[in-house]
């Protein structure tokens, strides 16, 4: 490692310390309202966390809310006496700026630090991918909060180190397909996606169920990060008579999308049904009335609105008070929240399972897990060694987005 | 020729080798130079190109390289592969072979930390320098460049650019570009000869060999190179051995060359050089022949060249020249020996030059001319020597005017006499028509003026007698009449000296012309004070009185001038001639009223005068008047009667006076005029020969006789036929040419033909040798002569004794007063000298019996006359008997 890559890391972690300290009155609450326990003894040596998150997206709000709910999760954790006998767990974030071998380098240099037990993979599926190799090499447990590729936890290596607390395209996709099917009645469709790990992952999933959901996907456009326009592929579209659009990509792509629809008339506006990764971040900002005029169904695993599960609850008063939001429906990024902090809670668990932080220990313990009722779900438990998917098709909703900024689950 | 210590021979071949030599040897440098000059400049200028080619190819290059760079940055396809992950093979590789086929430059895509992408991207970065470039674009997430040259020379920019999402805040990535800048200088296909050296240009490269065959240029230039210029440094270089090669093998050709050229051009000048001296010394010769004076023909000398053309007009010019100078020559002695003076002056008039004549006419001395004004030496007559006259300003405006002045004037000389002269001046001009000064040419004409006073005199004097001549009396008298005042009045007297013919004849013309000049002193010594007297011509004279007073007395005063004086006369002996003069006068304006009626009027009487007797003085009158007219009837008539034939022989018998046998015949003339009646023989012969008709009337005479002559012989068979001749006639030459003719035509020769001469006509003959020999001649054709009227006038015996007379005619005045004792003892003597000499006498106008007995008493037998016959005409003659009987007139 060089000295830049220190520089930076220090940088990251001394935010993250100046926004742990600012959080702690308001979490020691929320800790003791999950476990009567203790808090965790600050001296004795703290068991690291390690989250690699693409903050340098300039519209991303998924990494923000990720660590917020680990942190969330961490509180609660060393409110409840922390692991291994009272070791508060710490957590160590970088920056991957949504570029895999960023990721990758962040994951090789957080897998140095003593103690780690884990490092969580954020919202750009390809990072995590791209930091599988190293997982399985320095036998560090891999937890994807956000991503929804397939390969995540589909992949050669055996044992397995990588797990996922988020929606899984093979059925997450699928759900999107049904979607189309069955909420937007469209038995003819056309996918747009991007030239990536997770588009491809989307693109296997359409292949092989669409036609059994009885959707017709005649036409599939790819595009690159950075494509300034999709009025080519959106005609092509139109042209092969696609009454909806499946739409894969974050909040960036999404806004030029949104707004191209919107520009058109109302005959040629599809309603598009759109993986989450739009909005993991301002789309709503990038838009704004636009969104009126297109119909633009997000799927989702999640949601604070109408949530009662206790954690649930916690974890939007939280964010209700961190972000000084008006109602639940606001916050943004709600997955990232609740997976992040379902997870963290998870990983604690294993830690004191395992009773140890090496790597190997803890993914021996993830993958025997208690059952543990989550913010999302009750999860029974959440791995096992032939499942490393936390969760699955049955907490998939989709939510539309507001102008103001607001997801509201449909239906 | 003698041996020339620096020949035209020496001198050609020294300086055209001189001259050939060095221009070719500076030929030969210059071109060298220009040769090596113009190589290393196009060599230069090749490298130039070269190196302009290689940067243009470099930028170029570089730039498309770069530009697809960073249009590969900036390419979302990129962007995603940098956030992709498992699976971007499948696009990320194809990408990045298809832009990597090129040899000359490689893209390759590096991670956020400089590391590569693709592991199959075939590019060694584990080197410093890349490394560090890698590192510090890392660090400054800018482009960085670098410049990086291997040991075998290769020299690679490699570049980097960081790939910028708009979607990050931090490049995804960076691209490392490399640039083989040899193998892009491979690609241009330059000559292998040409080597190039890149390099940055901080370091400035250095050529690759060194050596005076070797050409190198460098140059500077910018290409694009990590977002900013980077300095290029160029080196081209390349051999120049063979170049170098060529130009010293040329030019040795060209020193080979230029000394086969200089050998031929020497071998050649001396071959020229000979012949042309010796054509020059040939032209030499010639032309001192031509200056020599010798006569040569101006000729070629076979070549058709420039001293051939000089041979020529030398020739020529020469020639010309030596002909000027024989001209010169020739005008410098007409000068120098001219008869005429001559003096030529300036354009001012200042002498300049006269020659030695003008100093022998003038007495100057040469020195004393030159410079001179040549103005104050003419002078006009009537002006003093001294004056100052308008005559040189007169020639000097002549000349100036018309180019020339002829003329008389006078030329002063040393002596401050005028001279006459004929002066001929004229200008001198250049060929151009320059006044260069004058000329004059002067003729000394004293001797003509001399004469012309002389002539003037002759003119109006008579140089016989020192009186006014007719024509000073003409000048005279013609004014007087004019304009006559009213009271004009004038005697005009023509006056002829009677004798003068037989004066001339008897004495000679000397003893005329003292006749004349006697007759001019009688007369002014007798004609009235005042008269003025001329000699008309000859022996006549013209008085004129004007004198009104003395008029009404002239007729008196010339009556009393002794109209016949006695001449004291004689050349060579003293002699006393008798003579007379006849006179002729006429009053103005009582007998005319005009010069020519009085003139007419005088001449009128003294025609009369002369007529009716001479020695006299007639007045002019009317009865005058009558006498001229019928003189001038009878003229005319004598004329006409000639012309018709009408004048013809009479003839008078001559007989023997014992038996009165017709002997002969004398022819006499004789005139029957239709209107005149029968013309008296003295009127009309006296007439012919005032007239001048008297030859006529001889030949005609002749004519007749010569046809008569045969019937006359016929009869008469001794008979011969005297006939008259007229002293003109006999003086002619005529007369022989006639009898010649006479006897060419008739086969009748002229015996019997006797010519009858008077003593008078025989005294027209100055020369007695000539006298003599046509007498001879005319006696050779079988004529007889006889002396007509002997004793008449002066005769001179000794004449009569030497020439070849036959037959003597006793005058018939001593027949007629035989009576006078006188006479008798003349006819005696003459009788006797006739007998004497051998001759025939024959005593002429025997009238009476007593006159033929005298003239047979005294020896005589031979007569005619009217005792036998008058003169009858040729049918009466035809008629006669043998013999005739004495008829004596009643």
């Amino acid at each position: 490692m060089n000295g830049s890559i220190h520089a930076m890391r220090k940088q990251v972690l001394s935010l993250a310390f100046v926004a742990l300290i600012a959080l702690i009155p308001l979490s020691s609450g929320w800790a003791q309202g999950a476990t009567p326990s203790a808090p965790a003894n600050e001296n004795a040596p703290p068991v690291f966390l390690g989250f690699d998150g693409a903050y340098g997206q300039k519209t991303n709000t998924a990494a923000t809310a990720i660590e917020f709910g680990l942190r969330q999760a961490i509180e609660d954790i060393n409110a409840a006496g922390g692991v291994l006998g009272g070791r508060p767990v710490r957590l160590l974030t970088t920056d991957n700026k949504g570029i895999t071998a960023r990721g990758k380098d962040n994951f090789v240099d957080l897998a140095q630090q003593k103690d780690l037990v884990t490092v969580f993979g954020g919202k750009y599926s390809p990072v995590t991918v791209e930091s599988l190799v190293d997982a399985h090499r320095l036998r560090l447990p891999i937890i994807s909060v956000w991503g929804s590729a397939d390969q995540i936890t589909d992949h050669v290596h055996e044992p397995s180190y990588s797990f996922r607390v988020s929606l899984k395209d093979s059925w997450g996709v699928a759900a999107m397909l049904n979607r189309i099917v069955t909420s937007l009645k469209a038995s003819t469709a056309c996918a747009l996606l991007p030239n990536t790990a997770w588009g491809r992952s989307s693109y296997a999933v359409i292949k092989s169920q669409a036609a059994t959901l009885g959707l017709s996907v005649p036409l599939t456009r790819w595009y690159n990060w950075g494509d300034e326009s999709f009025e080519q592929s959106y005609t092509q579209c139109l042209k092969v008579g696609a009454h909806a659009m499946l739409f894969v990509g974050n909040e960036r792509e999404a806004a030029i999308l949104i707004k191209e629809i919107a520009k058109r008339p109302l005959g040629e506006r599809l309603p598009v049904v759109a993986h989450w990764g739009t909005v993991g971040g301002i789309l709503h900002e990038l838009v704004r009335r636009d969104l009126n005029e297109v119909r633009f169904e997000v799927i989702q695993t999640f949601t604070f609105v109408n949530n009662t599960r206790p954690l649930a609850v916690r974890l939007a008063q939280a964010a209700l008070k961190k972000g000084g939001y008006a109602q639940v429906a606001d916050i943004p990024s709600p997955v990232g929240i609740a997976q992040a902090y379902d997870a963290a809670r998870l990983v604690a668990r294993a830690v004191d399972l395992a009773q140890s932080t090496r790597g190997e220990d803890v993914r021996h313990a993830l993958e025997r897990l208690p059952p543990f009722q989550g913010a999302i779900k009750d999860y029974a438990p959440a791995f096992t060694p032939s499942r490393h998917d936390a969760l699955d098709a049955s907490s998939v909703l989709f939510v539309k987005l507001t102008p103001e900024g607001a997801l509201l689950p449909l239906n | 020729m003698t041996r020339l210590k620096d020949s035209l021979q020496h001198q050609i071949e020294k300086k055209l080798i001189s001259i050939v030599g060095w221009s070719l040897a500076l030929m030969a440098v210059a071109v060298i130079s220009i040769a090596v000059v113009s190589l290393y400049v196009y060599r230069v200028n090749k490298l130039e190109h070269v190196q302009q080619l290689i940067q243009t190819k470099v930028s170029t290059e570089i730039a498309g390289t770069l530009r697809e760079a960073t249009a590969l940055a900036g390419s979302s396809l990129l962007w995603t592969a940098l956030t992709d992950s498992t699976g971007r093979e499948a696009y990320l590789e194809p990408l990045l072979l298809k832009i990597n086929q090129s040899e000359i430059h490689k893209i390759i895509l590096l991670d956020y930390r400089g590391r590569t992408v693709i592991d199959n991207q075939a590019l060694d970065l584990n080197n410093k320098g890349l490394q560090e470039l890698i590192e510090a674009t890392v660090r400054t997430n800018k482009a960085q460049y670098i410049l990086k040259k291997t040991n075998r020379n290769q020299t690679t920019l490699f570049t980097t650019l960081p790939v910028n999402a708009p979607f990050a805040d931090t490049p995804l990535g960076f691209l490392l570009v490399s640039f083989d800048l040899n193998k892009l200088i491979a690609t241009m296909g330059l000559p292998t000869d040409v080597l190039v050296n890149l390099g940055s240009i901080d370091v400035p490269s250095l050529p690759f060999k060194k050596g005076f065959w070797i050409q190198h240029i460098q140059g500077d230039f910018v290409v694009p190179a990590g977002g900013q210029t980077l300095g290029l440094h160029v080196t081209v270089e390349q051999s120049a051995l063979y170049s170098q090669l060529i130009i010293v093998f040329g030019s040795l050709l060209m020193l080979t060359a230029g000394w086969l050229l200089l050998r031929q051009l020497k071998k050649w000048s001396l071959s020229f050089a000979r012949s042309t001296t010796l054509r020059l010394n040939s032209l030499l010769d010639r032309a001192r022949d031509i200056v020599a004076g010798k006569e040569v023909n101006i000729v070629n000398d076979g070549n058709d060249d420039e001293i051939s053309s000089l041979f020529q007009s030398l020739q020529q010019i020469l020639s010309a020249q030596q002909t000027l100078n024989n001209q010169l020559l020739t005008f410098s002695r007409i000068f120098d020996h001219a008869a005429e003076s001559i003096m030529v002056t300036d354009m001012n008039g200042h002498i300049i030059d006269v020659n030695p004549a003008l100093l022998k006419m003038t007495g100057y001395v040469k020195d004393a001319l030159i410079g001179q004004q040549s103005g104050m030496l003419y002078r006009d007559a009537n002006n003093g020597p001294e004056q100052e006259d308008t005559t040189h300003s007169l020639i000097s405006r002549s000349i100036d005017q018309f180019g020339e002045w002829r003329g008389e004037t006078h030329f002063k000389d040393a002596k401050g006499r005028l001279i006459p002269v004929m002066l001929s001046a004229s200008r001198l001009r250049s060929e151009n028509g320059q006044n260069l000064g004058n000329v004059a040419l002067f003729s000394d004409i004293s001797p003509l003026k001399q004469a012309e006073n002389r002539l003037r005199e002759l003119s109006y004097n008579d140089q016989l007698t020192g009186l006014p001549n007719y024509r000073s009396f003409v000048d005279h008298i013609t004014p007087l009449f004019a304009h006559p005042d009213k009271n004009f009045t004038c005697a005009l007297i023509f006056i002829d000296l009677d004798n003068l013919k037989m004066i001339n004849d008897k004495y000679g013309h000397e003893e005329g012309d003292l006749a004349i000049i006697k007759l001019s002193e009688h007369l002014a010594s007798h004609l009235p004070a005042g008269t003025f007297l001329c000699r008309r011509s000859g022996d006549e004279f013209i008085a004129l009185t004007q004198d009104a007073q003395r008029l009404p007395f002239l007729a008196r005063e010339l009556r009393q001038i002794p109209h016949s004086f006695t001449l004291d006369a004689g050349i060579s002996e003293p002699r006393l001639i008798q003579t007379s003069f006849s006179a002729g006068a006429a009053m103005y304006p009582s007998d005319a009223q005009d010069l020519n009626g009085i003139l007419t009027a005088a001449d009128m009487a003294l025609r009369v005068a002369k007529q009716i007797g001479r020695s006299q003085l007639v007045w002019y009158s009317k009865n005058i008047q009558a006498k001229a007219q019928r003189l001038n009837t009878v003229h005319e008539k004598l004329t006409y009667a000639l012309k018709r034939g009408l004048i013809v022989p009479y003839y008078q018998p001559c007989v023997d006076l014992e038996t009165g046998r017709i002997v002969g015949f004398e022819a006499l003339a004789r005139w029957n005029d239709a209107e005149l009646g029968a013309m008296s023989p003295e009127e009309f012969i006296t007439i012919a020969e005032q007239t001048n008709l008297i030859n006529q009337v001889t030949v005609a005479i002749l004519d007749k006789v010569m046809a008569d002559k045969p019937l006359i012989r016929k009869i008469f068979s001794q008979a011969t036929i005297a006939v008259n001749i007229s002293p003109h006639f006999f003086m002619k030459r005529e007369i022989t040419t006639y009898f010649s003719n006479c006897l060419e035509q008739n086969e009748e020769n002229l015996e019997g033909i006797v010519l009858e001469l008077t003593e008078s006509d025989l005294s027209h003959h100055t020369q007695a040798i000539q006298l003599h020999l046509q007498l001879q001649t005319l006696i050779g054709m079988g004529l007889k002569l006889a002396i007509d009227d002997f004793g008449k006038g002066y005769s001179s015996l000794s004449r009569l004794g030497s020439l070849p007379f036959h037959k003597l005619k006793i005058d018939r005045s001593f027949v007629r007063d035989i009576e006078e004792q006188a006479n008798q003892k003349i006819v005696k003597s003459i009788i006797a000298l006739g007998a004497s000499l051998g001759l025939e006498t024959i005593a002429e106008g025997v009238e009476t019996l007593h006159q033929r007995d005298e003239m047979l008493k005294n020896g005589c037998r031979l007569a005619q006359g009217y005792l036998y016959a008058k003169a009858l005409p040729l049918v009466e003659v035809l008629k006669l008997a043998q013999h005739l009987e004495p008829i004596e007139a009643g």
